[in-house]
């Protein structure tokens, strides 16, 4: 991410404060063009970069998949996505029209390699046709398997370098433990170097996960009391109310500890805990975020029933429809240990925060869609007021701080007030910061955000190696263990906050998780 | 939800504000959760006149720019007409976002006083703004540009402008030897100001600027000599600013021509030497850029008062690059 004052001094006709950052010239391949992502979210954020003017009239974007399909039904076929999926935002005939004029198709089965042959072709014309200096992204969308197989053929077919820079994109799970993740790694290593290595987690291009860095660094009010010293625990939640909708084939193969956890959510603990890096650029970010991760105490086999718990939704009936359990679900086999439910307890052994609990929890099928973050202070040393309750008076609830992720994007803040009238009782309140209202305007979705940052060369919110193999090295123990545990599974309904192991797994700690 | 006249007083004002609040809060208490979300992240002061024959495209343009900037607006209107020489009235404007169930509300504050005790006005402008937040005044009086620091209107607006974190004119149809002298002894008093004109250009600015980004590697701008085209009488701000920031990175001294046009103000930039840069308009939003033998039609639309005050209201610091320009066009208008 370049400051304001980085940017490029050889450009006179600059002005940051006022410019958008541009998309330079380049050209996208994107293998699985034919698939739900590109679709959903990479036509539908190119369109609106290009709504925003931030494309250039050097750009291109070619897509590939095995169903055959001309230019214009490809175009065709992505207007129809684009004008279905883009978020907030109008669709415009005229920039379509402009904008399909870059959208190009080769059909070809990924392990042949006549495919990379018409790729390399394609590009050679477009970069005559459109000026894209020869920069090319490659943005892999296919099933992961093929990773590999797409890395090694475009290194075969001499794609991974030419006259200008060569890129690529891959998306999450980076292998499906650490030593797939080293071998993918490794075999994509082969052919790019690792600096030419995008990997996307769209949680950390998400607005609100970048402003967890604006929040903690950019006031001086809160860092102080962001250690051990003040903060009791902190509880990551990202739940939703949706089952496996048609993913269950892939999803029972993953699992929520694996979707969720090994990716999304150690990442934004990584960037709620990481220590302030000195400057603000990609190193020096991703620096910090993977010493944060290796810091995570890796558990002991016997330590993992203690401290992860594995659910699985069974059916239930919710808001009178009936729903169906995991097992239930298609293309899910009905004897499944998938874990749809999973949380954690991680301690990161550092000076800052040893002896913290960070509780954290996914699960699909739970009572509502929301993430966030909620980082419990402690107790005032001395109990001086006490708080009515239905149960009587109570010592009152310690101050509370939510990073609300997602819906209703912001932060809050619950402390006690003086309830009105004479006795000196006290009652929590919250003070709310809403982010939809204080910017009302649309904010980039994480891929528009993330799309710029790939072309432009900015992998600050991009994982690296390193990063991926601390975050497989935490989950491999839980791994193992749950791979050789037969649960008896379901054992939580639809609709319900998951399984009561969860409960008791924080109240072993004195605390419960709260109801987001 | 809005109040009837009443005086003019920070106190009354802000109580009336208070029992808007109050009256929206009634809902919550029926509904028994939040519908109202209260949001205010500067105070907007608009100075107005009767000789602003847009006021009410840019009273709309208020209503707009809560949706991005929630404010307490405070629309200070100069009118012989005003209830009692001097009176005020309160609204809330609300909105529900697209798929929430809270609405969204600001709040907006209109007093109206008689230009002969525009002095009056002040105390209660600073009587009501919101504390610890940023002050931004979009001053669409002209006379304020036009008079001397002297003068009755600009003392009475010294207290309000004093103020603002930043001061917004559009100095657009106004006679620039006067305007520049008000708006140089603002910045020498060391205000922030910021200027529509400059913000007209920002689509020919960032198309220059993506041009020379792009070809990095065979133009260069160093040397090219600029020339300017605009049409009216008087060469507007906007093609000063221009040339003044295009100087800056040629390092030659660009030329300014009237040129007849269909659209007034700026019609076209021609950068040549070794190789030409051309930007011209050929439409009411439209500008075609040829660099070379290649051509391209570029979008010119962001010139509503909505989309230049949102440009603005998202600079509030110091802004080197406009008073950069706005220094040496001044100079070169004073040649």
């Amino acid at each position: 991410m370049l400051l304001l004052g980085q940017m490029t001094d050889a450009n006179p006709f600059q002005d940051p404060l006022r410019f958008e950052r541009r998309v330079p010239p380049c050209a996208i391949v994107i293998f699985g063009a034919n698939g739900d992502l590109t679709k959903r979210k990479l036509l539908p954020a190119l369109y609106r970069l290009a709504y925003e003017r931030r494309i250039p009239q050097s750009f291109a974007v070619i897509g590939n998949s095995r169903t055959h399909m001309s230019d214009s039904e490809f175009r065709e076929k992505m207007k129809e996505s684009v004008q279905q999926f883009i978020e907030d935002s109008p669709f415009d005939e005229s920039v379509w029209n402009s904008f399909e004029q870059s959208l190009y198709y080769i059909a070809g089965d990924l392990k042949d390699p006549k495919c990379y042959q018409a790729i390399a072709a394609k590009l050679s014309e477009i970069e005559n046709d459109h000026q894209t200096r020869g920069n090319v992204l490659f943005y892999l969308s296919t099933q992961p398997s093929y990773y590999a197989t797409v890395v090694e053929c475009l290194g075969a077919a001499g794609l991974h370098h030419g006259k200008g820079w060569r890129r690529v994109v891959v998306e999450k799970p980076f292998g499906h433990d650490l030593k797939s993740a080293r071998a993918l790694s490794d075999e994509i290593h082969h052919v790019f170097e690792e600096k030419d290595v995008y990997r996307i987690d769209h949680y950390l291009g998400k607005e609100t996960v970048q402003n967890i860095l604006a929040f903690r660094f950019g006031n001086g009010i809160f860092e102080p009391l962001w250690n051990r010293r003040y903060v009791n625990h902190v509880q990551i939640t990202a739940a939703e109310s949706i089952g496996v909708e048609g993913r269950g084939a892939y999803y029972q193969e993953a699992g929520a500890l694996r979707d969720m956890i090994q990716n999304h959510l150690l990442q934004v603990m990584a960037t709620v805990t990481m220590e302030p890096p000195s400057f603000f650029d990609a190193d020096n970010v991703r620096d910090e975020r993977a010493k944060l991760l290796r810091a995570i105490r890796v558990m002991k086999r016997d330590d993992v029933p203690l401290y992860a718990v594995s659910g699985q939704y069974g059916p239930a009936k919710v808001g009178g429809q009936d729903l169906p359990g995991f097992r239930q679900e298609e293309g899910v086999d009905p004897k499944a240990q998938t874990d749809t439910y999973a949380a954690a307890t991680f301690f990161i052994d550092n000076w800052r925060w040893a002896g913290v609990p960070f509780y954290i929890r996914s699960g699909k099928r739970l009572p509502k869609r929301v993430t966030d973050i909620a980082i419990q202070f402690n107790a005032p040393p001395l109990a001086m007021f006490q708080q009515e309750t239905r149960l009587g008076p109570r010592s009152p609830r310690p101050n509370l701080m939510v990073l609300r992720i997602q819906p209703e994007e912001g932060i809050s803040l619950r402390f006690l007030s003086k309830s009105p009238g004479s006795g000196m009782r006290v009652r929590p309140v919250s003070m709310d910061f809403n982010y939809g209202s204080s910017f009302g305007e649309r904010t980039p979705t994480a891929y528009e955000t993330l799309l710029v940052d790939a072309m432009a060369g900015d992998p600050t919110l991009y994982t690296r190696q390193d990063m991926v193999e601390a975050s497989w090295t935490v989950i491999e123990p839980i791994l193992e263990v749950w791979r050789n545990t037969k649960f008896d599974f379901p054992n939580y309904e639809a609709g319900t906050w998951g399984p009561k192991a969860s409960d008791d797994m924080l109240a072993r700690e004195g605390h419960t998780w709260r109801m987001p | 939800m809005s109040s009837g006249p009443i005086p003019a007083q920070p106190e009354k004002i802000l109580r009336e504000l208070g029992r808007v609040w109050t009256s929206l809060g009634e809902e919550e208490r029926h509904q028994g959760k939040p519908t109202v979300l209260r949001a205010c992240a500067m105070t907007l002061i608009v100075i107005t006149d009767e000789e602003d024959a847009e006021s009410a495209t840019a009273s709309q343009t208020l209503v707009e720019l809560m949706h991005a900037h929630p404010s307490r607006a405070i629309v200070l209107r100069s009118d012989p007409k005003a209830e009692n020489g001097l009176s005020a009235r309160v609204f809330a404007q609300c909105w529900k976002p697209f798929g929430k169930a809270q609405q969204i509300c600001c709040e907006q504050i209109e007093v109206s006083v008689r230009p002969d005790r525009l002095l009056d006005a002040s105390p209660t402008v600073l009587g009501i703004v919101v504390p610890d937040l940023p002050v931004v005044v979009w001053c669409r009086m002209k006379s304020v540009l036009r008079v001397s620091p002297n003068d009755r209107t600009n003392a009475a607006m010294t207290p309000v402008l004093a103020l603002a974190t930043k001061t917004i004119v559009d100095t657009k149809g106004v006679d620039l030897n006067q305007a520049f002298d008000v708006l140089r002894g603002w910045k020498a008093a060391g205000r922030m100001i910021g200027d529509l004109e400059w913000t007209r250009i920002t689509a020919w600015r960032e198309t220059i600027g993506t041009v020379f980004e792009e070809n990095a590697d065979w133009l260069s701008p160093t040397g090219l000599g600029a020339e300017l085209t605009y049409s009216g009488a008087t060469v507007p701000a906007s093609a000063l600013y221009l040339a003044a920031w295009l100087e800056r990175g040629t390092q030659t001294k660009a030329s300014l021509r009237r040129e007849d046009s269909p659209w007034p103000g700026l019609s076209s930039v021609r950068l040549s030497g070794e190789h030409t840069v051309e930007l011209s308009r050929t439409g009411p939003t439209c500008l075609k850029l040829r660099v070379g033998e290649q051509e391209q039609q570029v979008s010119l639309a962001g010139s509503s008062f909505y989309e230049l005050m949102h440009e603005e209201l998202t600079v509030l610091g110091y802004d080197p690059v406009f008073n950069a320009a706005f220094d040496r066009a001044e100079a070169s208008y004073r040649q």
